[in-house]
């Protein structure tokens, strides 16, 4: 299924969930904040959110320092 | 208002002076990027903030962080408080000398309008990012400005309601380290964007 994930196209290769584009895009989930058409998505509701074709997903890595 | 408040309007009109004074701020974390954004902001006619973070002032904080020499063992939060009560005595300080958390986040920032993460561990500030994106007005938060600025310049990235300054990408580590400049620089950026939220809201 293809997905758009911060204005690139994506082939996902496992399930057609949240959990599961994230896991395939970053190496750090518990780091990340993701929001789908728009709307943030909470960290505990990504695998339960399936996913459908051509949705644009906002992916933002935190990283440590301040 | 006092003299410092009346001083202000020569530099902002009453009423943009009146729409920040409205704006109440919640901030996550007294160190580089809290204590610098706080003191900016008060500067700024800010008068209404609470500030939650557990740590005292160490050696290691002076490169960066507005404490001085005479404070080390304080904690953080106590001393921003008189910091900033000493450019404003009317402010409205709060301070939480705690370790924030989600299970307990609501008992902090309640009608805050804008949320600020400033804390410096990746986790700790995506579930504080996350906690308050449907809580508070707007979020903004510090990612990604260790180091001296080479390939990556601080930007600012708007996804939703929430702000992201920062390059991004450049986390503390060996080779990059906090430093004054470009924590500063940081927070800077994001103090400006509470000021413009402010003035656009």
């Amino acid at each position: 299924m293809k997905i758009i994930i911060n204005g690139k196209e994506k082939q996902l290769l496992g399930p057609n969930n949240l959990a599961n584009a994230i896991k395939e895009s970053c190496t750090d989930p518990e780091h990340v904040i993701s929001e789908v058409n728009g709307k943030i998505i909470r960290s505990e509701n990504w695998e339960n959110f399936s996913l459908q074709e051509n949705d644009k997903i906002e992916l933002v890595t935190f990283v440590g320092g301040g | 208002m006092n003299s410092f408040e009346n001083n202000l309007l020569k530099y902002l009109t009453k009423k943009q002076l009146g729409e920040i004074q409205r704006v109440k701020l919640g901030i996550g974390g007294a160190g580089g990027l809290g204590s610098n954004i706080a003191i900016m902001l008060i500067r700024s006619g800010f008068r209404n903030l609470e500030v939650i973070d557990k740590d005292k002032i160490d050696f290691s904080n002076l490169n960066r962080q507005q404490y001085f020499f005479k404070e080390i063992g304080k904690p953080k939060v106590k001393v921003l408080k008189k910091r900033l009560l000493d450019i404003n005595p009317s402010s409205e300080i709060k301070i939480y000398q705690k370790e924030w958390s989600a299970k307990d986040g609501n008992l902090y920032f309640v009608d805050c309008d804008i949320v600020i993460e400033a804390f410096d561990n990746a986790k700790y500030k995506r579930d504080f990012v996350e906690f308050y994106q449907d809580k508070a007005k707007f979020v903004i938060s510090g990612n990604g400005l260790a180091g001296i600025s080479g390939n990556f310049p601080l930007c600012m990235r708007r996804v939703g309601n929430i702000f992201f300054a920062g390059d991004g990408k450049t986390g503390v580590d060996k080779n990059n380290p906090p430093l004054a400049p470009r924590v500063t620089l940081c927070a800077a950026l994001m103090a400006e964007t509470a000021l413009k939220l402010a003035l656009q809201d």
